[in-house]
């Protein structure tokens, strides 16, 4: 058994392989529901499928959300060919070019496939100078026709990567949905734990495809102060533009705090509140690259009257393809920021207040 | 009260297909990648052994697994089948000052299947390892409309630079990290089935041979290095030293894939592939087709005008020339991470040859026409 308040990273493995594209988030709110239910004031399942739950402190305050997305990117099944090929299409943001010849899961018996594409023997000269599109690829499940196929899977069913949990050396993780399972573990991991003050979590759907569960919360709860728990890209890699740009965020510099991405501009004091957070709790944190990326932020700061928002990110290398890294220590630091910054979360008023330092 | 019949139970898989399932799973978690073939080889020798074969390592790796005739007499004719024990892969060409591995291909690799591809990187020990990306959020308008140059991919191996470069040497080896995966309809999927297939294939056919009564004596071989440099080294120094008096080369051709044509492709579970061509002695093509037929062994017909892309390339030439035939296993998505076949087409292959072996007891009919 795990020492209470540490992360607790049995769950996010199991987070990690449950499968849960945007729109078809059950099986991850199930583990989360199981996971939770001993330790949540209140949980409702609303009309967007997400998990909103309600956890009392020693206090109350300012209206506190901390959210973190069940879904992960995938594909859909829209067509099944005579063939017994599925072709698929997909769901939240994917490079074409790292699809073809991978691994598969498909629908809710996550039957295993593999994506293929024309063998490069028979492509013409040309066609090494172009990418493999998705609509030039199938899912292969080994049907020999469509009535094989039609058996196992249907239209509308969802896809998912296939790529189970594992430890990378001491320091590192690897699996699928990293973006964003490894906030929905932090997130359960505060839940869990004692909170100084209320607050609620929201574990939202179809962030992907446009932060649309967060807003529905939002619009539920109207929070005064809102954190987005995420995983974050990290491209601490070769590559030109990287080196021209500065290749931050990096693996084992801790948490990565967002100042400005492409839906939110973080509300200053709540950004200067995590960076006191940090010092005196004395973990290291970097920046998140400006203007790069969006977080159920873009929708908590919007809702009703407005909230104070921010986005804290576990870095990750890899998000949005098959399987992502993450070092421990990062994701370890994360909940211990945010663990440090949470009773002070309550302390700030409304945007256009001053923040009210704990008596 | 009585009870309800039980229902049939689910037919599994027959025993033969799960001594297929068995061998192939071995054979393709074996990296063996082109000049490294040692452990696949030493494999194929341990299995052919146990099957009855007299073995031996040839001076370039392969290795000849010898089933005598059992009938008594001089020398026999011999019959060489060949199936090259390599597989395609990577090498290490760069250990970069941060960490990252740059590659190049050992035989024909796609480099457009190669971003997120996760491997194995053979170095001081085995290092799960994956060629990294860059998320679409940090790529510039237009970048994912453009194949990422061998140059420009990298493996991640998860190490701090220094360890990394401890860890990892330039010229170490990476391959593809995908096990075996059954998938529907008796189909498998996994690396290497280029050419493992037919590696699995003739370890079948050398214990169906094992039980029957043969005239030829019958080498079974595993050969190296197909997949790179010019021509077929392993068939080629194998054929020497065996000088056969008729040859069969294993090996996998395309099969059948949504967007490919279909004039270019063989059906899954349509039966092992024919070549005929220059490359194949008519008669051996002809006898192949005959005991096809005549064991109800459904085959397809690959007309190949030039070369055939096989060992059967350099067994042909050897010494005073060897009449050659191919027998191919159809392949989807050859040369991938996830090549598929289905496994019935590879037993089908095992029996073929089998029964063409045992069938040249009455010689190869039309060899001098």
């Amino acid at each position: 058994m795990a020492r209470p308040g540490a992360f607790p990273w049995e769950l996010f493995e199991a987070l990690s392989n449950a499968r849960g594209v945007t729109g078809d988030e059950g099986p991850v709110r199930r583990l989360l529901r199981d996971y939770l239910a001993p330790h949540a004031d209140r949980m409702e399942v609303d009309a967007m499928g997400s998990l909103l739950v309600e956890k009392r402190g020693r206090r109350t305050g300012a209206r506190v959300l901390l959210g973190a997305h069940m879904d992960e990117v995938g594909f859909m099944v829209v067509r099944i060919e005579k063939s017994g090929a599925l072709r698929l299409q997909k769901v939240g943001g994917l490079d074409d070019r790292l699809l073809a010849g991978k691994r598969v899961r498909v629908g809710p018996q996550a039957l295993p496939g593999v994506l293929g594409a024309k063998p490069p023997h028979l492509g013409q000269e040309e066609e090494a100078s172009r990418t493999v599109k998705l609509e030039d690829m199938y899912a292969d499940i080994g049907a020999a026709d469509e009535a094989e196929a039609r058996a196992h899977v249907r239209v509308g069913d969802t896809v998912t990567f296939d790529a189970a949990f594992e430890p990378w050396g001491a320091a590192l993780v690897r699996g699928k949905a990293f973006d964003d399972r490894v906030g929905c573990a932090l997130l359960a991991a505060l839940v869990a734990g004692p909170s100084p003050a209320d607050f609620v979590a929201a574990f939202t759907t179809q962030e992907e495809i446009g932060l649309r569960g967060a807003r529905v919360a939002a619009q539920r709860f109207e929070p005064e102060v809102a954190v987005a728990l995420e995983g974050t890209g990290a491209v601490d890699v070769p590559g030109k533009r990287l080196a021209a740009l500065g290749a931050f965020p990096c693996l084992g510099r801790g948490p990565v705090l967002t100042r400005r991405d492409s839906t939110t501009i973080s509300d200053p004091r709540l950004f200067e509140l995590f960076e006191r957070a940090a010092a005196a709790a004395g973990v290291r944190w970097q920046p998140k690259r400006p203007g790069i990326g969006g977080t159920d932020a873009g929708e908590y700061h919007r809702a009703g009257p407005g909230a104070r928002a921010i986005s804290v990110s576990v870095p990750c290398r890899y998000i949005h393809a098959p399987a992502a890294l993450a070092a421990r220590a990062d994701i370890e630091a994360t909940l211990e920021l945010v663990r440090a910054a949470l009773p002070k979360l309550a302390a700030l008023q409304r945007p256009g207040g001053t923040p009210r330092e704990n008596s | 009260m009585r009870s309800a019949p039980a229902p049939p139970a689910p037919a599994g898989p027959s025993p033969r297909t799960a001594r297929a399932l068995e061998l192939l799973r071995r054979a393709t978690d074996i990296p063996g990648l082109p000049g490294h073939e040692a452990e696949l080889v030493a494999w194929f020798e341990a299995e052919a052994r146990a099957l009855g074969a007299e073995t031996r390592l040839d001076r370039m790796g392969s290795c000849v697994a010898l089933l005598p005739a059992k009938s008594p007499g001089g020398p026999r004719p011999r019959l060489l089948v060949a199936a090259h024990a390599d597989a395609i892969g990577l090498v290490v060409t760069e250990v970069t000052r941060d960490g990252f591995l740059r590659v190049a291909p050992l035989g024909g690799v796609d480099s457009r299947l190669l971003p997120a591809q996760e491997v194995w990187v053979h170095g001081t020990r085995r290092l799960p390892g994956v060629f990294g990306t860059v998320p679409p959020h940090f790529q510039s308008p237009g970048e994912s409309r453009k194949p990422i140059p061998f140059d420009e991919l990298f493996v991640d191996v998860g190490l701090p630079a220094a360890r990394a470069r401890r860890s990892v040497r330039v010229g170490d080896l990476v391959s593809f990290r995908t096990s075996l995966q059954e998938l529907l309809g008796g189909r498998v999927t996994g690396r290497a089935l280029d050419n493992r297939a037919s590696v699995t294939a003739l370890l079948l056919a050398i214990e169906q041979l094992a039980g029957w009564n043969h005239a030829w004596d019958v080498y079974g071989a595993a050969t190296v290095q197909e997949e790179v440099g010019r021509g077929c080294l392993g068939a080629l120094t194998t054929t020497f030293a065996v000088r056969p008096d008729v040859a069969l080369a294993m090996d996998v051709t395309h099969g059948e894939a949504p967007g490919a044509d279909d004039w270019q492709t063989f059906k899954m579970d349509g039966g092992p592939v024919l070549c005929a061509g220059p490359n194949v002695h008519p008669a051996v093509f002809r006898a192949l087709a005959d005991t096809a037929d005549a064991e109800q062994i459904p085959y397809q017909v690959e007309p190949s005008p030039r070369s055939t892309g096989t060992d059967a390339m350099d067994i042909q030439v050897v010494g005073h020339g060897v009449p050659t035939g191919v027998v191919g296993i159809p392949l989807r998505s050859m040369h991938s991470a996830v090549e598929s076949l289905c496994l019935r087409d590879l037993e089908r292959a095992a029996e073929l040859v089998a029964r063409f072996a045992v069938r040249l007891e009455r010689g190869l009919p039309g060899r001098d026409e």
